[in-house]
């Protein structure tokens, strides 16, 4: 009976005692919320000078990226090629109606391109003084320099990351074409030191990146000094993959929209079709521009309202994109030195490659933005010619009641894209 | 490694509980004594009639069963001594006897229960610690009598289940596709950036409960709810309010819903039950038709619709119709459940099957589980619960919604002048009609195994302890299949060279917790009920996937058999923990004061392990048992009881949440090769919390004119304070993720009213009715320093989170033709109901014939009609705007399409403007209508059953709104938190059913 009472007292303690640990026991390990994440990569596991190359490498993927978004939005923009696209939001980059809460705006052609400029900027920063990463700073800084560049020239205005991530002020186009000339100048100067194919590539590319700047700043005599040494056959093409898994990323924006995509909209308009040379199997322009390719895909384009005439300067996910070449350094000298005779010479010999006959009017610019036109088709330069040099710039979609798809809405006559809201809203120095 | 982490790693940390629970359960030393029976029957104390299923305990003990379908029940290996037997029953007032059972004597305790439409007594699982009756709960905690529900209304979901039967919960139909997901929000939703779902929890179990889309559907998802089988379900208990703090803690500020499966019936006899129910869904529209104008060509031929007519007439075609695309949904469902018991154990065992069709091709929906339910008494101290759930869910979704390879977006996106002239043949898309939609797969399967233990061990009379640990294992399967054609049907060249995608996901997820009570009078008018405990969950998730493009043929679809391949694998984990304890107080067993309190840490802060609390107070006061009630109101009010509440509860980001990160991201070395990259992610924020809610509740529950009517009304609020906004970077900083930093405050307040009333009880004759009744009004009260975010759907403090902001056209200019607008967005109206209700009847006749009724409503909201705004002003197909010169008067024409210009003179896009198509989308539905018959017993006795019946019903059976689309209750964005549209979503179809059930 004694054993008994005893037991009994020692119950109440030993249960409590034990629920207390077992409950205890939950909340003591700091080991148990302890879980992996590895779709992320912690920033603690890395060392951003070690893995230099990889961050400027990324870089410069993802100015290659939001390059063929610019190439895509500046063309619908320009009239350089129809939008074949239901999307309101798409559509009012060809109706120059592109108010700043667009989201096509934020998403597809602002945040690529910020993304580009910013992670350029980001790996200057941290490995600006680093001995060793002279090719990488200079990689990074061929992606901001052409980013700028870009913004440049599409934007009403714009704005870029400063160091510690912070946002910057609002700048002018001005101001950032300025600072797109000191990126390339940083390349120009630390690409010049390193030997091999790769950095001679963004040597020549910065020069050609800085006369282009130059030149749409009106500076065309230090944009001419800045091309003189780019020999004419060099090309700086931006390589893509065709992975199924990253054709975002990777793969050739441009095609991705003509042909690859979920959103087959990108259509050649009647008057490139006019000038190019038609690749369809059974064409009704096969004697035209082989500088201006495309074929009739025999279908509707995605808006099912639109023929998909398609591009074909870029024929696959893979297509490289060029972004700089003695081409244009060629082209920036003439049009910076406003030359007559040379201009003249120029423009013929340009009409030679698409089997046009010499040109014998007086409209000098206009025909050398033509050749522009069909030269650079669809790599983002008519953005910056229409705003230098304005009417030259030939197919330029003018305001009023005559969209292509009547009953989509009116041509506004915007002439550049804005800042967008939430870039606006958002950034402390600029709202 | 830390010292804490040392003496517990991991996993191990769970597993060390689980004998150190054994060593507590089992400590105790075994007292045998000669045992005693009790037996008798539950029966209905108006009626007479025998009541199967009411739950019949001996106060103290462990011991306990459910009654049998005859209304019998036996206890037997009860201690002899005083002993008193309880019997509960959703509906009725608990009875109690107390008796003295001598050793070896089988005493027989016939109970009758008093019908009661408020039931105090009634003992609540969800939300409680330490005392369990509804008295003595502070906070309003809703039950579902799912058991009954499913008798007599036409269910066959969860979602059915839940949608409009009680106050607080809003259920919001993601589309009338069958199998797709629903969404459920208790008390408005609370947080902006983190999950408004509640978590559910099956017998103490947290269970998936996600919106499940594995292949982009366009919008439309399963849900994993759905997955259960209905007629598993005794009960649903949903807690809305603070009452959720102590158990449920630091990611329970959603609300939590607890569904209580069936259990056995100790003592009794084997019965059975075989339910054969079958469905028919039909449509109720048809889609709208495209509208065109002719030109001089297509006039001229004969294959065209304008052949015959004029230049400049309009056509018009509706494909759905015009080549018999809808179907009627054939649906037919076996159900089985058998249960039983022997001395000191019982058992719930049921099979289910169920096939559904949609009213749309390639929809089909199928369900098959099983569920074994085992409990086990071995002594009065002790009782243990073991269940096993196995469900397999097959669904398969067409394109809808906001997928241009849907039915109704091909449908109705087309252009009628295409009929007869190109392969479109009036639909959208290059080439692409049914034979392409339905050529799509888009299939899901889901295997899920819940097993779980419980055990209730009374050491001594006021000692208990329970523990609960059980696992929610989840395998998905999906696919989707782009056949291989010459035809052009898809966009893109890699679909219509044939793709194949799969993807596989495992989840698990195990949940542990420990509630120990203790219990001790203070006096001799106080009980003193002191519980503590401990909660462990853990979640695992792991998706992997591969595409497969260019098939050679479409019979060899291996990804393997693809000229290219692709794989993707996601992973995530994710833990919490907590502490918990609460002191309730009697006085008197009239007056309760509840004080809890519960510490949690998650794993959802990265490596710096954060803790959150979330107190609760509370008071409950039956106030009609006091002396001095009812001071003149004996007539009206027999019962009457306050309560009051307040507490925290809380809301977790997903892990790592706090940490900087960088997203892989690689890069193009040539065109044929690939480097491995990164890219900023997440900036990352080292200071983040949990969102802590903090909401109090008020209210009474009556029982009126002889406990006639029950009425229940709370009075809630709810701040959810450290509110997790993402908050937004300017873009060009080049983060892909915006930081969550803990700094805006949401409010959600409203009435709940529940109305409980049996109106008519004549012996050939009853009426039942239930209504209820409730508000919520959510605001933003702060955002800190990030300023107002969206454009159309936006959050700005002072309106509810992610209302519906537009320019709104403040005149017409006639003279220019042109409507002048709000220079800024102003705010047009919430996106979720502003109030609901419901209200439910059932009459019977003569015992035997019972017509169930139920319509609904939902209030102030207003529902984005994108279907409209596209056709009208994308694509220029609808009717509207062909037509608009003879169906529209000027007016409505500039309101609707423009050309629209600010007050201060600037020229805005259409897509700026949307007051014309931000509609309200209040309404009215004539829910559900079932007509059940029991048949005579000679009836069943020749069908060699205990009892036989046949219903025959029907949902969705007609709907007044003004809104301007098919139904204004879908919703495309249902998956997710906030924003609701229409656009070319599938309206809730009528179904109609059949059911024969017999019981053996």
């Amino acid at each position: 009976m004694r054993n008994r009472l005893n037991t009994r007292r020692l119950r109440l303690p030993v249960h409590l005692a034990l629920s207390v640990l077992a409950a205890a026991a939950v909340a003591g390990c700091d080991s148990f919320f302890e879980v992996r994440n590895p779709n992320v990569i912690d920033a603690d596991t890395i060392d951003p000078v070690q893995d230099g190359t990889l961050f400027s490498r990324s870089a410069l993927q993802t100015f290659a990226s939001a390059y063929g978004d610019m190439i895509r939005h500046t063309a619908w923009f320009s009239n350089e090629s129809w939008v074949g696209d239901s999307f309101p939001s798409r559509n009012e980059f060809s109706r120059r109606a592109v108010d700043d809460r667009n989201p096509t705006l934020r998403d597809e052609v602002w945040i690529p391109l910020t993304r580009a400029i910013s992670q350029g900027e980001q790996v200057i920063e941290i490995l600006g003084d680093e001995p060793g990463q002279e090719l990488n700073v200079a990689r990074a800084a061929v992606a901001s320099a052409f980013g700028l560049t870009l913004m440049g020239e599409a934007f009403c205005e714009g704005t870029m990351r400063q160091p510690g991530n912070e946002p910057g002020p609002l700048m002018t186009p001005q101001e950032l074409l300025e600072t797109a000339v000191s990126r390339f100048d940083l390349a120009i100067r630390l690409a010049g030191g390193v030997p091999g194919a790769e950095a001679a590539d963004f040597l020549n590319a910065s020069r050609v990146g800085r006369g282009r700047a130059l030149l749409q700043l009106g500076q065309g005599t230090e944009a001419i000094s800045a091309v003189q040494g780019v020999v004419s056959d060099f090309e700086f093409l931006i390589p893509f993959v065709d992975n199924p898994g990253n054709r975002e990323r990777l793969g050739n924006g441009v095609y991705f929209f003509s042909a690859g995509g979920s959103r087959v909209s990108l259509v050649v308009p009647p008057h490139y079709r006019e000038i190019g040379q038609d690749m369809t199997g059974d064409p009704e322009n096969p004697e035209g521009d082989p500088r201006v390719p495309f074929y009739d895909s025999e279908r509707d384009a995605q808006d099912t309202t639109l023929r998909l005439w398609s591009q074909l300067k870029y024929s696959s996910w893979a297509s490289p994109i060029r972004l700089a070449s003695g081409l244009e350094a060629r082209y920036i000298e003439v049009e910076a030195r406003n030359d007559p005779v040379q201009m003249r010479a120029f423009v013929n010999e340009r009409r030679a490659v698409g089997g046009q006959d010499l040109y014998e009017g007086d409209d000098l610019l206009g025909a050398l933005m033509d050749q522009r036109s069909r030269d650079f088709w669809l790599e983002a330069k008519r953005m910056g010619d229409w705003r230098r040099n304005g009417a030259a710039v030939p197919n330029i979609l003018q305001p009023g009641p005559n969209y292509y798809k009547p009953d989509v809405g009116v041509v506004f006559d915007q002439t550049c894209f804005s800042l967008p809201f939430d870039e606006r809203v958002n950034n402390p120095n600029i709202n | 490694m830390n010292v804490r982490s040392v003496w517990c790693r991991g996993v191990t940390c769970l597993l060390a509980m689980v004998p150190l629970a054994g060593m507590t359960v089992f400590a105790s030393p075994v007292e045998a004594q000669e045992a005693g029976t009790i037996q008798g029957t539950v029966t209905d104390a108006r009626t007479g009639t025998n009541l199967s299923s009411a739950q019949i305990s001996v106060v103290g003990t462990q011991r306990g069963t459910l009654s049998a379908e005859d209304g019998s029940y036996r206890i037997p290996n009860l201690t002899p001594g005083e002993i008193e037997v309880r019997a509960t029953f959703l509906g009725f007032a608990t009875s109690t006897q107390a008796l003295t059972l001598q050793a070896g004597e089988t005493a027989t305790v016939n109970l009758q229960l008093s019908p009661s439409v408020l039931s105090l007594d009634e003992l609540l699982v969800t939300g409680t610690a330490g005392r369990q009756e509804r008295r003595a709960q502070a906070a309003s905690v809703a039950s579902l009598d799912a058991a009954s529900l499913t008798e007599v209304a036409p269910v066959t979901t969860v979602g059915n289940l839940l949608q409009a039967r009680t106050a607080g919960v809003s259920v919001t139909t993601a589309s009338g596709t069958a199998g797709s997901t629903q969404r459920i929000r208790l008390r408005g939703s609370a947080s902006v950036n983190l999950s408004n779902d509640p978590l559910v929890f099956i017998d103490g179990i947290l269970m998936d409960s996600r919106q499940n889309e594995l292949f982009d559907a366009g919008g439309q998802a399963a849900s994993r709810l759905n997955d259960l089988n209905p007629n598993d379900i005794e009960s649903i208990e949903i807690v809305r309010g603070p009452a959720a703090s102590t158990l449920y803690g630091s990611d329970a500020s959603a609300g939590v819903i607890h569904i209580r499966t069936k259990r056995g019936r100790a003592g009794t006899g084997f019965s059975q039950n075989v339910t054969y129910e079958f469905g028919a869904s039909e449509t109720v529209w048809e889609g709208e038709a495209n509208f065109g104008t002719c030109n001089e060509t297509l006039t001229q031929i004969q294959a065209s619709l304008c052949f015959g007519l004029q230049a400049g007439d309009w056509i018009s075609d509706n494909p759905l119709t015009r080549l018999d695309v809808w179907q009627t949904g054939i649906a037919h469902s076996f159900s089985w459940s058998g249960r039983g018991g022997g001395e000191n154990f019982g058992y719930f065992l049921s099979f289910y099957s169920s096939e559904e069709e949609g009213v749309l091709p390639g929809n089909e929906f199928n369900r098959y589980s099983g569920r074994m339910n085992f409990d086990f008494t071995p002594r009065d101290d002790l009782r243990v619960d073991a269940s096993m759930g196995v469900s397999r869910t097959d669904n398969a979704f067409p394109h809808n919604d906001n997928s241009q390879y849907g039915y109704l977006a091909g449908a109705m996106l087309g252009f009628p002048q295409s009929v007869g002239l190109t392969p479109q043949e009036g639909w959208f898309g290059a080439n692409r009609q049914v034979e392409a939609i339905s050529a799509i797969e888009n299939s899901n399967m889901v295997l899920r195994v819940n097993p779980s233990i419980a055990a209730n061990y009374n050491p001594l009379p006021w000692f208990s302890h329970r523990f609960n640990l059980g696992a929610d294992i989840t395998r998905s399967e999906a696919l989707e299949f782009y056949p291989k054609n010459d035809n052009g049907w898809y966009d893109t060249d890699t679909e219509n060279s044939g793709q194949i995608s799969h993807r596989r996901q495992n989840r698990d997820q195990i949940t542990f917790d420990y509630l120990g009570s203790i219990r001790r009078p203070i006096g001799s008018s106080w009980v003193a009920d002191l519980a503590f405990g401990s909660q462990v969950v853990a979640t695992r998730s792991d998706l992997a996937g591969a595409v497969g493009q260019g098939l050679t043929t479409n019979a060899a679809r291996s990804i393997d058999a693809a000229a290219q391949t692709t794989g993707e694998q996601q992973y995530s984990e994710s833990r919490y923990g907590g502490l918990l304890s609460q002191l309730d107080l009697a006085y008197q067993d009239r007056i309760y004061l509840q004080l809890g309190g519960r510490v949690d840490r998650s794993s959802a802060f990265g490596r710096d392990v954060d803790t959150f609390y979330s107190p609760k107070v509370g008071v409950s006061y039956v106030i009609s048992e006091e002396g001095f009630f009812p001071i003149g109101l004996e007539s009206a009010v027999s019962t009457l009881r306050l309560r009051s509440v307040w507490g925290a509860t809380g809301r977790s980001p997903g892990s790592g949440a706090s940490l900087t990160t960088f997203e892989p991201a690689p890069f193009a070395l040539t065109a044929t090769s690939v480097g491995s990259g990164a890219l900023p992610l997440n900036p990352g924020n080292p200071e983040l919390r949990a969102e802590k809610g903090i909401e109090w509740e008020v209210g009474f529950d009556a029982g009126l004119l002889d406990e006639r009517i029950g009425l229940e009304v709370t009075y809630y609020d709810k701040t959810s304070q450290d509110l997790l906004l993402r908050r937004p970077l300017a873009p060009s900083v080049g983060f892909h993720q915006n930081p969550f930093v803990n700094i805006g405050e949401v409010k959600n307040a409203g009435w709940e009213v529940g109305l409980n009333a049996r109106l008519l009880d004549r012996p050939g004759f009853s009426w039942d009715a239930r209504a209820n009744f409730y508000t919520n009004t959510n605001t933003v009260t702060d955002l800190g320093e990030v300023q107002p975010f969206g454009s159309v759907v936006r959050v700005v403090p002072g309106f509810p989170t992610f209302g519906r902001w537009t320019h709104v056209v403040r005149e017409f200019d006639l003279a220019n033709n042109r409507a002048i607008v709000s220079d800024t967005v102003e705010f047009i109206g919430n996106p979720n109901p502003g109030n609901e209700g419901n209200f439910s009847s059932t009459f019977t006749f003569f015992r035997n014939l019972r017509v169930y009724a139920q319509v609904d409503w939902m209030n102030d909201y207003v529902l984005e009609n994108v279907t409209d705004e596209f056709r009208e002003r994308a694509f220029g197909t609808g009717e509207r705007w062909v037509r608009r010169n003879e169906i529209l008067s000027e007016e409505e024409q500039l309101q609707r399409f423009g050309p629209f210009v600010t007050e201060d003179g600037r020229a805005l896009n259409p897509a700026a403007v949307m007051d014309a198509y931000y509609e309200d989308a209040s309404h009215i539905r004539f829910r559900e209508l079932t007509v059940t018959l029991s048949l005579p017993a000679d009836v069943a006795r020749a069908l060699r059953a205990r009892g036989a019946s046949v219903a025959v019903g029907a949902r969705n059976l007609a709907l007044w709104s003004n809104y301007s689309g098919p139904d204004p209750e879908v919703n495309g964005l249902a998956m997710q938190n906030f924003h609701r549209w229409d656009f070319l979503t599938l309206p809730q179809p009528r179904r109609f059913i059949g059911r024969v059930n017999l019981t053996f």
